[in-house]
């Protein structure tokens, strides 16, 4: 065997035995990790075993755009930046093994490997967490209130509730301002979803009210009531109520230092039905979340077993806290979480000593712990919108895996029977470049950290079938030169060398677009274009170095005179 | 074992009506698309969510969709996903919202109405308004690189002509694609948008052992017709092309029986790509070369007869 011969089976070794050693780790991990390794040595092994995609180990995908109409002075840089850093406060708690937020472009990417609960990330993920101390208005403001609101409504209604309610200036409106109001809204109105469902479901069909024309607004509402210090609501009310609230004639008696609020608790009405509380709500801001020096959750002592969330003020706002509790005995302090109010206790004397509480309006202790989390991490600096999100349970994507390996498994068999059948040993020698071209594949996979998705096993399956394709180009030509009577070692010579030409320029088409992919591609399809692309090139390294050298080798010196091919 | 060797059929004989063949295939595709307004997208390049719900024992469609729309759920499609009992449902995003959607809502409106089952979701995914105008401009920009990264690289490799049938092969290759997927109704998701990106690199393969082919020739047979050297060529890799396409035909097909509902599509457009793309290699990319050759041909005897008259005689 001459040298440079030696040099190739050489190379093809270590490079065998490098891939080999990069999948050690994802080969222990396939079998189970004995229970008494250590954390270290089993985080080193998830560390360097092969990385799947969340299609296939289940999880969420979040893509998400602050609003930047809420900006204001910040520039977008900054409250990206501050963004990122308070949802990795919030997604650290969860506990998740690399979890991903980054940032790409103008948007923030959230990946929770293992998570399913798509309420739970989204009301984690998607709460601006903005709590604000507001004072309740009373009676004397409200009942006025509730009788300005009926004549402005009444007469322009008739004719909006005949064009449908979708009315243009009704769409203008909430595109304008009522945004918020809106997205906050739909986390509330998910989770108490299902209260109100069981209710429905046993035979209550609760229908809205008829709109009495001459008093629209109070026809749908109650009227003040002072222990709970707003107007209650029939649940059923709610979504006609709001779409009056938005509109521009109710908009304009609303007066400037005020504004309406819904509360986040579904109370029981007394008709026994489901209902809401609008609070008509002070715009001036008391005290601010942001003077929360830390929120714990605690077991409410007047709801056992109930939770609440106790809040400790800094300095300055203990003493802010004080000033208005103390100025205010006998009203109400609202406290108003993301623009909906989350209770309303009455003030009953002044409260020293920065210390308050959230009680009550929890669905459930999640809840309480939750919101106890989401203050101790900050609000958000502007609202957020989730532009994008998938959602993959695990048991789909062990699914996944499971047909994939399947798919490897029978496609690889049947090609290696073809092959073999087809080609004899030269057949045996191309299934053995095969099996390097896949070892390879994946030990690049493992050990330069790419993922592998779903799409991504689908381009291990073609590569399958496109791998054996230099061997068929070489095969084939050595065939074609056997019949034109050339000798064994001439045909064989001339074979690779004729072949290498079509296999190389054929093999980089392809591969232009498995990088255009790479560089267009999100997520599962970038996998794809890896597992193509590093199939590619190491298809052809089999083919044109392994199988070659194999060749080679076996003429040494010899003159064969016939080829099992 | 062999078989196709020294085979001496006259494809480029045929050329005439596999253009027509082609041509009607295409067309028909073009007509599905006008009839359906345009390719059938799914949420990944419109917006819009969907929930994949497993159900056992199976919930029927016409129930599923009764009990959602019940529920007040806005069902824009529901189909069954591979298997009964396995439902895609399909519903609106909001574009104020983002993505926040009624999808999260199926799987426990469905479990109230049939607390009798197990129900699981399998699958939610929301992509708004704005996300899919990207994606889908995204993905023309992708293809449209491809094609022109592609006619480069030929150009570098063989002479422009050549780079130029190649590409009217694959342009013939994703049309058809494209127009079958619109026959049949389905969807084109990003998966299967990377399945045609296959399709470009896979067929080009193909074209690019016969041009490789015809170049060789070239030199070697300078006696020959342009057409019966390229018809040679494509005989003498004949062989070589249909084993080719066979094991990739073999393992598309796997993967479209036994890969999953999730990667049904993605699989069909191989299955797909790999017969137009091997039909394409032979009956349309040597052709434009000839077609080509004949336009250039008369084109210079059109200029040597009349501006260089001494040199013709």
């Amino acid at each position: 065997m001459n040298r440079s011969l030696q040099i190739k089976f050489l190379l093809v070794a270590v490079v065998v035995l490098w891939s080999l050693w990069s999948l050690y780790p994802t080969l222990r991990m396939a079998q189970g990790l004995p229970d008494d390794i250590s954390a270290d040595d089993r985080a080193k092994v998830e560390q360097d075993a092969i990385s799947l995609g969340l299609d296939l180990k289940g999880g969420i995908y979040m893509a998400i755009e602050l609003k930047e109409e809420e900006l204001g002075d910040e520039s977008l840089d900054d409250a990206m930046e501050r963004t990122i850093e308070i949802l990795r406060m919030r997604i650290d708690t969860m506990g998740l093994t690399e979890p991903v937020i980054q940032r790409e472009g103008n948007r923030i990417v959230v990946q929770l490997p293992g998570v399913s609960d798509i309420d739970q990330a989204r009301k984690l993920i998607g709460t601006t967490a903005r709590l604000e101390f507001r004072m309740v208005q009373g009676e004397d403001q409200v009942t006025p209130l509730i009788a300005r609101l009926d004549q402005a409504l009444s007469g322009k209604l008739t004719s909006e509730a005949a064009n449908d309610s979708g009315d243009a200036s009704l769409e203008d409106e909430r595109a304008a301002g009522g945004e918020d109001a809106e997205d906050t809204e739909v986390a509330s109105t998910d989770s108490t979803g299902s209260d109100i469902d069981d209710l429905l479901a046993s035979g209550t069909d609760d229908p809205a009210d008829p709109v009495d024309n001459a008093r629209p607004f109070s026809s749908l509402t109650g009227s003040y009531y002072e222990p709970v210090g707003g107007i209650p609501v029939s649940e059923a009310n709610v979504a006609q109520l709001k779409e009056m609230l938005e509109s521009t004639p109710a908009q304009r008696v609303i007066p400037n230092d005020a504004e309406l609020l819904w509360g986040t608790e579904t109370l029981t009405g007394q008709d026994g039905k489901p209902a809401r509380i609008l609070y008509l709500v002070e715009t001036q801001i008391r005290v601010r979340g942001d003077e929360i020096s830390s929120a714990v959750v605690t077991a409410d002592p007047q709801r056992a077993p109930a939770l609440m969330v106790s809040l400790n003020l800094t300095r300055k706002g203990g003493v802010k806290f004080a000033n208005v509790t103390g100025a205010n005995v006998g009203r109400k302090l609202g406290i108003v979480l993301d623009k909906q109010v989350k209770s309303a206790p009455n003030i009953l004397g002044r409260i020293p000593g920065g210390r308050a509480s959230i009680s009550g309006g929890f669905e459930d202790d999640m809840e309480a712990r939750n919101l106890a989390l989401l203050l101790r991490t900050g609000a958000l600096p502007v609202g957020i919108r989730i532009e994008e999100e998938r959602t993959i349970s695990a048991s789909l994507g062990q699914d996944s895996i499971d047909k994939g390996v399947q798919s490897v498994l029978i496609g690889g068999a049947v090609v290696i029977v073809f092959m073999i059948i087809y080609y004899k040993v030269a057949g045996l020698l191309a299934t053995f470049g095969l099996m390097i071209t896949l070892i390879m594949l994946m030990g690049i996979l493992a050990r330069f950290g790419l993922t592998l998705t779903l799409p991504g096993i689908a381009g291990i399956i073609l590569t399958v079938g496109m791998a054996v394709d230099a061997n068929v180009l070489i095969f084939e030509r050595i065939r074609e030169e056997m019949r034109a009577g050339k000798s064994v070692r001439a045909s064989i010579d001339a074979g690779f060398s004729q072949a290498t030409r079509a296999i190389v320029d054929a093999n980089i088409t392809t591969f232009i677009a498995a990088i255009v992919l790479f560089y267009f591609g999100t997520g599962p399809i970038k996998g794809f274009a890896v597992t193509l692309s590093v199939g590619i090139l190491t298809s052809m390294f089999a083919a044109l170095v392994f199988t070659r050298s194999v060749y080679e080798a076996w003429l040494g010196n010899r003159a064969p005179k016939s080829l099992s091919i | 074992m062999q078989f196709l060797t020294n085979t001496n059929l006259d494809f480029v004989g045929k050329r005439k009506a596999a253009a027509v063949l082609s041509a009607l295939i295409i067309l028909a595709g073009i007509g599905s698309l006008v009839v359906r307004g345009g390719p059938n997208l799914s949420i990944d390049f419109r917006g819009g969510a969907l929930a994949e719900i497993h159900t056992e024992p199976a919930i029927g469609v016409g129930e599923a969709r009764n009990a959602l729309t019940k529920a007040g759920i806005d069902v824009q499609g529901l189909q069954e996903f591979g298997e009964p009992g396995e439902l895609l449902v399909y519903v609106p995003a909001s574009p104020e919202q983002g993505v926040e959607s009624d999808a999260s809502r199926v799987r426990t409106e469905l479990a109230a109405a049939f607390p009798d089952r197990t129900i699981e979701l399998r699958r939610q995914e929301g992509v708004g308004p704005k996300i899919g105008g990207e994606l889908r401009s995204a993905a023309l920009n992708a293809i449209f690189l491809a094609l022109v990264l592609i006619i480069v690289y030929i150009t570098f490799r063989f002479v422009f002509q050549f780079g130029v049938a190649a590409v009217v092969a694959l342009a013939h290759d994703v049309l058809i694609t494209i127009g079958i997927f619109s026959l049949m109704n389905k969807e084109i998701s990003l998966t299967v948008l990377a399945a045609f990106l296959t399709i470009i690199g896979y067929s080009l393969n193909d074209t690019i052992v016969v041009f490789d082919r015809i170049r060789e020739n070239m030199g070697l047979r300078r006696k020959e017709s342009y057409e019966a050297v390229i018809n040679k060529s494509i005989n003498e890799t004949l062989s070589r092309t249909l084993i080719t396409s066979l094991t990739t035909l073999f393992v598309a097909a796997i993967l479209f029986s036994t890969g999953g509902p999730v990667i049904h599509d993605f699989a069909f457009a191989l299955v797909v790509g790999v017969l137009v793309g091997t039909y394409s290699s032979i009956f349309v990319a040597s052709p434009v070369l000839i077609a080509w050759y004949h336009w250039r041909s008369s084109d210079r005897k059109r200029t040597t007869t009349t501006a260089k008259p001494k040199v013709a005689a």
